[in-house]
């Protein structure tokens, strides 16, 4: 009997999602399982792609929960052993080429990174998903041949973000988001970040290929693709730290 | 008795002397206009700059920097702002808080000046409430609001680009604004702001990179409650500018006091070039009045050969004709001068009130923070000014005909027709 | 047989002819002088804004004038170079290459302005090498750069110090680079003091990541107004992938805030008009009031009114003429000393036109329309005055005139 009824609870809670699970649980969820990633260490690609041209550059990556990531560039030989240093919200450049350490300024956060169209902010996240948003659960939707909940977020009056809403696309299954869409106040899509190339590595499952769209620029996207990524290593703070940034390979 | 010859004689030839006293009349007038005009453009600009930009005088921690504002605050803002405001030449007074950061939109990052104001205070100082050209006057509300220049509205589409069927560009005040600057202890700031309105102001720079806020709103943003880095004054006259920052300075030493025309080097400039045009101008048309008289007069002279004859034969002395002709020329100037002056006055005064407009290219203008309509003014000075530069030019002008009359032979003068 | 007549009338009595026709003379010298000071201005203030750095036409690629970006860049050119070969008024193509990027030294950083420059070139266009206050102007090999002296106090950098170049290059490259301060500049605007940086064309296209590109060709022209021509011709010749823009597209608050000036100065010229309009009208005056005699006794002994008018209005004609002739003879030379040798403002106006980048003097502009213009004022002006001693013939009455 008493097994019976555990049984039942284990049920229970195993169908959960299908129902009782509010929009805040499922992307507090998926964010405990992208944080669930002590540490990574990956190989990747990123592809700048314009109009009238195309540029890749190879990057290898280390990262440590949310405050510590470092990334260096391995190709193109021009900017080969250049570092970029994320530690809190700060960041340091290391330029081999002129063998020195540069601090990012204030000012210049809200600028481009590496000329891709990710922005130096959006290495430093300061607003959190789960607390500066109100969620809702609009309907339920297909991405990439995935189940998905499609997800309203509202940020805060007091959030220091400047879109009008995001929409975010969570797989059932694995709990990613495939696909988020920035909206402004007025409701005009600004950009798009999709996941595509979910593969399981290591007992995780992840995205291998990211993409950012900002749609007001027709032709313009910057695609990072990982080759290889191994989680849970252990690294120490010290890792991520200016000294390391000079000599890491 | 020679000056009842001269007089007789200017009122002999009404026509001639109308000549003479209408060019003088015109010359006191134009250069009076004229006057009138640039020292209106000027003062308007430096009303305007004061009562929108600067005020009189603005009090700042010594070494202040913008661009560098956490760095350094006014000690006791609070109680220095009171004590301020209770001197009597003090008309006015409003301290603001200051931040220099980036501010983030969907359409865009921008680096402006963030400036926390008393909302009553600043409407007194620099009109920003009357300022305003759509939107609320920061007015309480539970998100806080921001005020932008009207050429940053329109960079980040808060004023819509099609017109509607009125005309008018409605504005779009569900914007939402991210600031973003380094706060006291160095660490980055932020927080989400409402765009509560827009404002207008001298020119596209300042409302490219002002935001105005909430002086609480800022202040909390900092932690830094009562923290101020600028007190502005505004006083009973702009006459006391000096004198007050004189006496505050030595009061408050470890403050920097600026005045309106330090912190506005180019209304110096302004009034300075227009100085030396109006300088070249009145040059000018001092030279077309001499001429206009040295011809009329010499025709004077050339048609009053007989007489003139006539009189040196019957015994008068040469320097007797040659000041019954100065004296002539010296009482055309002492009818037509009036004349001339109060057009002068008058005109001052029309266009002082109805005001000349330019505002066929109105934008133009703007760039240059000049008001489309100008509104003429003059001190009380210029026109004893002008109207000596014309007199003493009118006698200078006459004394080439006068000699010329010196040089008149009886014999010859008294045949000739 | 009328202007025979009125020609004599003129010599018999050259003196009153001499006044009339002086009184002409001079409002065409003043008139020509006043409009060409007027627009010597103008030129003056569009030569130090667009001059010091613009220049008078510039060619880019398509695009670049609206998203000034290293990406719209082009590859240098020879079509250029062979223009001016062909078009005498193309005396310089100066190249450059431009963008944004962090300067560094020690603790501080700043954004600047960077420029990489052909030094000899920019020297003869915007004779920037006037502008070195420490240090020495660029060559074309050095491996330097030179800065605006407010740059260098935010960076608390000096001759020899080393700053540290980043930020974005071509096409999403890094630029990155360690240069020594070679020059410091000191320019009138303090925009530019706060935030150029120069440094030879090679360095650039080495830094950018952009060899053999430019954003830009500045083009040297032979005089200003040349630039209407030589961009219409190179807007046929070169390819759609260019803009070939005239300052006056890249600088359309300059344009309107001279048209806005030029208003005021419209009012100066009407007032000026009037004095010497006046001045005319007076000489007229008290021409016909000594001539009254005369009239009275020809209309008495049978002369026509109406032939005394026209004969009356060719004296005027002949000496407007004459006036006109001789007054521009007169204004030509002295527009032209004037405008090699200004007028100089001294004194404390002075340090406030330099503090403001403009060169404390008022030129005059030499200009044909100009001249053209205010001659043909002045004539209508003294037709216009001659109607009212035609007015005074036509009404004499020689009995009364016989008077006088």
């Amino acid at each position: 009997m008493n097994r019976t009824i555990s049984l039942l609870f284990t049920l229970l809670l195993a169908l959960q999602p299908a129902f009782g699970q509010s929009a805040k649980d499922i992307i507090r969820k998926s964010e405990e399982i992208r944080r669930g990633v002590q540490s990574s260490q990956a190989e990747m690609t990123m592809t700048i792609v314009r109009p009238d041209w195309t540029r890749t550059m190879s990057l290898k990556s280390w990262s440590k929960g949310d405050d510590y990531a470092l990334m260096l560039v391995t190709a193109p030989a021009r900017d080969a052993g250049m570092a970029t240093l994320k530690r809190s919200n700060e960041v340091w450049n290391w330029v081999p080429r002129i063998e020195r350490t540069i601090k990012l300024p204030r000012s210049m956060m809200s600028q481009s990174w590496m000329g891709s169209d990710f922005t130096n902010n959006d290495l430093v996240q300061e607003v959190s998903i789960i607390d500066d948003y109100e969620h809702r659960i609009l309907k339920d939707s297909t991405i990439q041949g995935r189940n998905c909940w499609k997800i309203e977020l509202i940020p805060h009056d007091e959030a220091a973000v400047v879109w009008g809403k995001v929409i975010s696309f969570v797989s059932k299954t694995d709990y990613l988001v495939l696909r988020s869409e920035y909206f402004d106040e007025d409701g005009y899509l600004i950009n798009v970040l999709q996941s595509s190339g979910i593969k399981t590595l290591g007992g995780r499952t992840f995205a291998t290929k990211l993409e950012m769209i900002p749609m007001e620029n027709p032709g313009h996207k910057t695609v990072l693709e990982y080759q290889n990524i191994v989680f849970d290593q252990p690294f120490t703070d010290e890792f991520f730290s200016v000294q390391n940034m000079k000599r890491v390979r | 008795m020679l000056f009842n010859i001269a007089w007789r004689n200017v009122w002999r030839h009404p026509v001639r002397s109308a000549v003479v006293m209408v060019a003088i009349a015109l010359g006191i007038w134009s250069g009076l206009f004229m006057m009138a005009f640039s020292w209106g453009i000027t003062e308007s600009r430096t009303r305007d700059v004061i009562d929108t930009q600067t005020s009189h005088l603005q009090l700042h921690p010594q070494q202040f920097e913008a661009g560098e504002e956490m760095q350094h605050f006014l000690p006791e803002a609070e109680a220095l702002l009171s004590s301020l405001a209770s001197r009597p030449e003090v008309k006015a007074a409003t301290g603001r808080t200051l931040a220099s950061g980036m501010l983030e939109s969907t359409s865009g990052n921008f680096a402006v000046q963030i400036i926390g104001v008393d909302p009553e205070r600043e409407a007194v100082m620099t009109q920003l409430r009357d300022r305003m050209i759509g939107g609320e006057y920061l007015a309480e509300d539970r998100r806080p609001v921001a005020l932008i220049g009207e050429a940053l509205a329109e960079e980040i589409g808060v004023i819509e680009e099609e017109p509607d069927s009125l005309g008018n560009q409605p504005l779009n005040l569900r914007k939402n604004l991210v600031i973003r600057f380094q706060g006291p202890d160095g660490e980055i700031t932020s927080a989400k702001f409402k765009v509560g309105g827009v404002y207008k102001a001298q020119n596209v720079q300042l409302e490219e990179s002002q935001v105005f806020v909430r002086q609480t709103d800022l202040q909390d943003m900092i932690g830094m409650p009562g923290g101020m880095q600028e007190i502005a004054l505004l006083l009973n006259d702009i006459r006391q500018t000096d004198s007050t920052a004189a006496s505050l300075a030595a009061l408050h030493s470890d403050l920097a006091i600026k005045t309106w025309s330090d912190l506005a080097p180019e209304l110096e400039f302004m009034s300075s070039s227009m100085d030396a045009s109006m300088r070249v101008f009145m040059g000018i048309i001092l030279l077309a009045l001499a001429f206009g008289i040295v011809n009329t007069m010499l025709m004077a002279v050339m048609e009053r050969t007989r007489e003139l004859g006539m009189l040196m034969s019957v015994g008068m002395n040469k320097i007797r004709v040659f000041s019954m002709i100065l004296l002539e020329t010296v009482i055309l100037t002492v009818v037509g001068a009036p004349i001339g002056l109060v057009a002068g006055w008058a005109c001052t005064e029309y266009f002082g009130k109805q005001g000349i407009n330019l505002g066929a290219f109105e934008k133009g203008m703007d760039e240059f923070g000049l008001a489309s309509i100008v509104y003429t003014d003059l001190p009380n000075g210029y026109y004893g000014e002008i109207a000596a530069m014309v007199i003493i030019t009118a006698l200078l002008a006459s004394i080439y005909p006068s000699l010329k009359a010196l040089q008149l032979r009886p014999s010859e003068a008294v045949r000739a027709i | 047989m009328i202007f025979t007549l009125a020609w004599r009338n003129l010599w018999r009595n050259r003196r009153r002819t001499f006044i009339t026709t002086g009184s002409i003379v001079l409002a065409v010298v003043l008139a020509v002088f006043m409009r060409s000071m007027q627009e010597g201005v103008y030129q003056k203030m569009i030569e130090n804004v667009v001059g010091f750095y613009t220049g008078y036409a510039q060619v880019h690629q398509a695009g670049y004038w609206e998203e000034k970006t290293i990406d719209n860049s082009f590859e240098s050119m020879t079509a250029l170079d062979e223009a001016r070969a062909a078009n005498p008024r193309i005396v310089g193509v100066v190249p450059r290459l431009e963008s944004f990027l962090l300067v560094y030294h020690g603790n501080a950083s700043q954004v600047a302005q960077v420029v990489g420059i052909s030094p000899e070139e920019e020297n003869g266009l915007t004779q920037l090498g006037g502008m070195v206050k420490e240090g020495e102007y660029l060559r074309l090999d050095d491996q330097s750069v030179m800065i605006g002296s407010g740059l260098a106090k935010k960076l608390n950098a000096g001759i020899g110090d080393t700053l540290v170049l980043f930020g974005q290059g071509y096409q999403g490259s890094t630029a990155s680079e360690l240069l020594p301060v070679s020059g410091i500049l000191q320019f009138g605007s303090q925009q530019l003091n706060d935030r150029m940086l120069y440094l030879p064309l090679p360095v650039a296209q080495g830094l950018f990541a952009a060899p053999d590109r430019l954003t830009a060709y500045a083009l040297d022209l032979q005089a200003p107004g040349d630039e209407v021509a030589v961009t219409a011709a190179l807007k046929s010749s070169l390819p759609e992938d260019y803009e070939v823009m005239d300052w006056r597209e890249m600088m359309p608050e300059l344009v309107q805030s001279i048209e806005s000036d030029r208003l005021g100065g419209y009012l100066t010229m009407g007032i000026l008009y009037l004095i010497i309009g006046f001045g005319i009208f007076g000489t007229a005056l008290m021409m016909v009031a000594e001539r009254q005699y005369e009239f009275g006794v020809l209309t008495a002994i049978g002369m026509k009114r109406r032939l005394l008018s026209q004969v009356m209005t060719a004296e005027m004609v002949l000496m407007a003429l004459l006036g006109v002739v001789i007054g521009v003879a007169i204004a030509l030379p002295v527009v032209v000393y004037f405008h090699y040798n200004p007028f100089e403002i001294t004194g404390k106006s002075a340090e406030g036109y330099a503090a403001f980048g403009i060169e404390p003097i008022i030129p005059t502009a030499i200009s044909g329309t100009i001249i053209a213009w205010q001659t043909l004022v002045v004539l209508l002006m003294t037709l216009a005055v001659s109607i009212y001693p035609v007015i005074k013939i036509l009404r004499i009455d020689p009995v009364k005139a016989m008077r006088v």
